[in-house]
């Protein structure tokens, strides 16, 4: 197939691995590192739950269970390598999870893939939530409570890769990133994938045809666990810690919303939602408290009025500003983009207060918001807040009944 | 004997809460083709409504205004968000609820804190009911499956013996037929959902005070509600039923049980090996495993295990498109 990859796909692949390996040549701190390879992580999660919506349309709410599961067996391998003493690298380890993963698959798949659409989606659901649940139940392979702990430095060193920085973790995780993006760019137009979106569409035609679609969804299930694994063991490396905590349901659910929001199937479109996840689950929540509060709102807001995803909504504004060179076009989304900027910031400053007068939290009634220190018993800072969310909010109405119907008469020209 | 009845009148008061939540949620999944991730969200919520109410409007005002409060937040979302997405397919309607729910429980985070509140059985509902060989049976699980049967058999009445009922069975089944008659069927489907909101309203209200008020306990009565419709089947009512005595009565009978799988394999003739501590390895700590203590995981054990024999739940035929 990949004769035939047209040629702004190659740059475009290109584009994407400089992207990938870029960072290596940057001097980065430890912690900017850390988080890269946590993107990293995300992103190969994010990729196996995207491969098996898009392409077979299953929804998956246990794909944690695989990361975490694969992120046991790596931290085990680690400690038996290091234990016995064997020549085998830890770079070599993420492979390892990739195929623990699968092995789990195989058995726990046949039990899911019996029927597609919701039946898949609550199975997966029980069985992560039922591994999940037991994990910190059970000794041994899990652990207990503690979890499982392991030294990523333990391992001989091959190639000069001693894992001593995180500079190393990074660049172990983008080659397992770049081995996932050409998976699935082996994947495409392949049998499997035809077959898989066919089954999506029509499982009693393809039955007819004479394919099994519960096998082709197993096979496509084997797949996504083997990316999700890459995912766990990768997670392991970095952490060096694997708890019960990485197997359950609200890693899987992030995984499989945020995959959604961010319009997932594409390594552009899962690198935007695991930049979304990791800027959430790490930056966001290390902001605020009330972060679910505003991922919830904004997944809720993408299903409104952007249920093709963000990508999507990013590659149609994309297209629609390069097919006609619309000025007015251009300045109404930059007002648009203000106006909202301004309703956020007034709506999240009225949920911070809140938080810090309901938490009591706070030591004194200083509240730094955005830079301005607010006091949180006078009621200029509320009003004003809400003020702004107001305000924000109206201008947004305005500039979007100003702006709507170009928007949809550009849609309906291309 | 005695103390093994009362266990399971136990688990028939906390079957009959769960099947209070199941059956909004079987009838929402019927009616509108969606599964309400947000159910436990609604539960919860009618919990802290009504813990909030009864701060000043004593038990009781709190029970009536919790069922109320939850079902406008249903139907405010049934028609502010679900209508518009209908035209999209279900997924977006999946998603829509998902986040809902994720809101709901982070705006009571917000409101009430994370901790739990002090919502408490009142005073006039507590004490024993009766005594079996020295074990009381609470008053207030006694109130809790005579709110819950009262509420179910109102359901009943409405849906079977009205002509709104009527109505609504037909939407069920013939929903573009229905709406050629001049129903309008999208006022049908928000009644349902609104209704389905206040059951659940109720079965937080009356639940709370049983359990915990948390935040946290949306996600696991949530979970908890979907292993009980999938192993009935999902969308039958009759399965709803017998997924939720199921699992209540497993669930509580395993708390009263006192040993481990070790033990009874050791009454059946069938020694451990003593070379295996319970501290070592995964299956000696599941043969170790305290029945009590494992008493959570047992509804997935349930769900996974019917599923693995009949994928489409206990009560429900296999329609010929699903056996692909």
């Amino acid at each position: 197939m990949n004769a035939a990859v047209p040629a702004p796909a190659r740059g475009r692949a290109a584009l994407f691995s400089l992207l990938v390996a870029l960072p290596l040549a940057l001097p980065l701190s430890s912690a900017g590192f850390s988080l890269l390879s946590q993107l990293a992580s995300a992103w190969l999660l994010l990729l196996s739950v995207g491969l098996l919506v898009t392409r077979a349309g299953l929804l998956s709410f246990g794909q944690a269970m695989y990361a975490g599961l694969a992120a046991y067996a790596a931290a085990h391998a680690m400690n038996t390598i290091a234990a016995c003493g064997w020549p085998l690298p830890f770079a070599l380890v993420p492979v390892y999870g990739g195929m623990f993963a699968v092995a789990v698959a195989l058995v726990l798949g046949p039990i899911s893939v019996r029927r597609g659409g919701l039946s898949f989606a609550m199975i997966t659901l029980g069985l992560g939530l039922l591994v999940a649940l037991a994990a910190p139940m059970l000794q041994g392979f899990f652990g207990g409570e503690g979890g499982v702990s392991t030294d990523r430095t333990a391992g001989p060193v091959w190639l000069g890769l001693d894992f001593l920085s995180q500079r190393q973790v990074y660049g172990v995780s983008a080659a397992y990133v770049l081995l996932g993006a050409a998976l699935m760019r082996g994947l495409d137009g392949t049998r499997l994938d035809l077959l898989a979106r066919a089954v999506r569409d029509n499982p009693l035609r393809v039955a007819v045809s004479g394919a099994t679609p519960r096998r082709v969804r197993l096979q496509l299930v084997l797949v996504s666990a083997f990316l999700a694994g890459l995912s766990g063991a990768l997670q392991t490396l970095r952490l060096e810690q694997v708890s019960a905590g990485s197997l359950g349901l609200p890693q899987s659910s992030m995984a499989l919303l945020f995959s959604l929001a961010a319009g997932s199937g594409t390594a552009w479109g899962a690198l935007l939602g695991a930049g979304l996840m990791v800027g959430s689950e790490s930056v966001l929540a290390s902001v605020s408290q009330a972060w679910m509060l505003y991922v919830g709102l904004g997944f809720l807001a993408i299903v409104i009025w952007a249920p093709q995803g963000l990508s999507g909504v990013l590659r149609d504004l994309a297209q629609g500003l390069r097919a006609r060179r619309n000025p007015d076009l251009l300045w109404g989304l930059a007002a648009l983009l203000l106006c909202s900027a301004l309703a956020i910031i007034g709506a999240s400053s009225l949920v911070e207060l809140l938080y810090a007068v309901r938490q009591q939290l706070l030591v004194g009634s200083t509240l730094r918001l955005y830079g301005v220190p607010l006091q949180i018993d006078s009621a200029d800072a509320w009003v004003g807040a809400a003020l702004l969310a107001a305000t924000g909010a109206g201008l947004c109405a305005l500039v979007w009944r100003a702006l709507a119907p170009q928007l949809r008469a550009g849609g309906a020209r291309e | 004997m005695e103390a093994l009845a009362l266990s399971a009148l136990n688990g028939l008061s906390y079957s009959l809460l769960l099947f209070l939540l199941a059956s909004g949620l079987t009838l929402i999944f019927s009616l509108l083709g969606v599964l309400n991730f947000a159910h436990g969200s609604f539960y919860m919520l009618g919990a802290y409504l009504a813990w909030q109410s009864s701060q000043w409007l004593g038990f009781w005002g709190g029970l009536l205004l919790a069922p109320l409060g939850v079902a406008v937040v249903a139907t405010g979302f049934e028609v502010g968000v679900l209508r518009r997405l209908r035209s999209q397919g279900h997924l977006p309607e999946l998603l829509a609820t998902f986040a809902f729910g994720v809101v709901l429980v982070e705006a009571a985070r917000l409101l009430w804190g994370s901790g739990s509140v002090p919502y408490a059985i009142p005073a006039s509902l507590q004490g024993a009911l009766f005594t079996l060989s020295g074990v009381d049976f609470p008053v207030y699980r006694g109130f809790v499956m005579a709110t819950a049967l009262a509420a179910l058999a109102l359901a009943w009445l409405l849906l079977w013996r009205t002509r709104a009922g009527l109505i609504v069975q037909a939407a069920l089944t013939h929903a573009p037929m229905t709406s050629a008659l001049g129903h309008d069927v999208r006022a049908v489907q928000t009644g349902v959902f609104a209704v389905g909101g206040a059951l659940a309203g109720l079965a937080g209200a009356v639940g709370g005070p049983l359990l915990v008020t948390e935040p946290d306990m949306a996600a696991q009565m949530g979970a908890l509600l979907f292993a009980v419709i999938i192993i009935g089947g999902l969308g039958s009512l009759r399965g709803a039923l017998l997924g939720a005595l199921l699992v209540g009565e497993v669930q509580t009978l395993a708390v009263a049980v006192n040993g481990s799988l070790a033990d009874g394999l050791q009454r059946l003739g069938w020694n451990a090996p003593a070379a295996w501590p319970a501290s070592d390895g995964i299956l000696p700590s599941l043969l170790h495993l305290d029945l009590a203590r494992a008493a959570p995981l047992l509804p997935y054990v349930l769900l996974v295990g019917v599923l693995a024999l009949r994928p489409q739940g206990l009560t429900r035929a296999l329609s010929r498109d699903e056996t692909l």
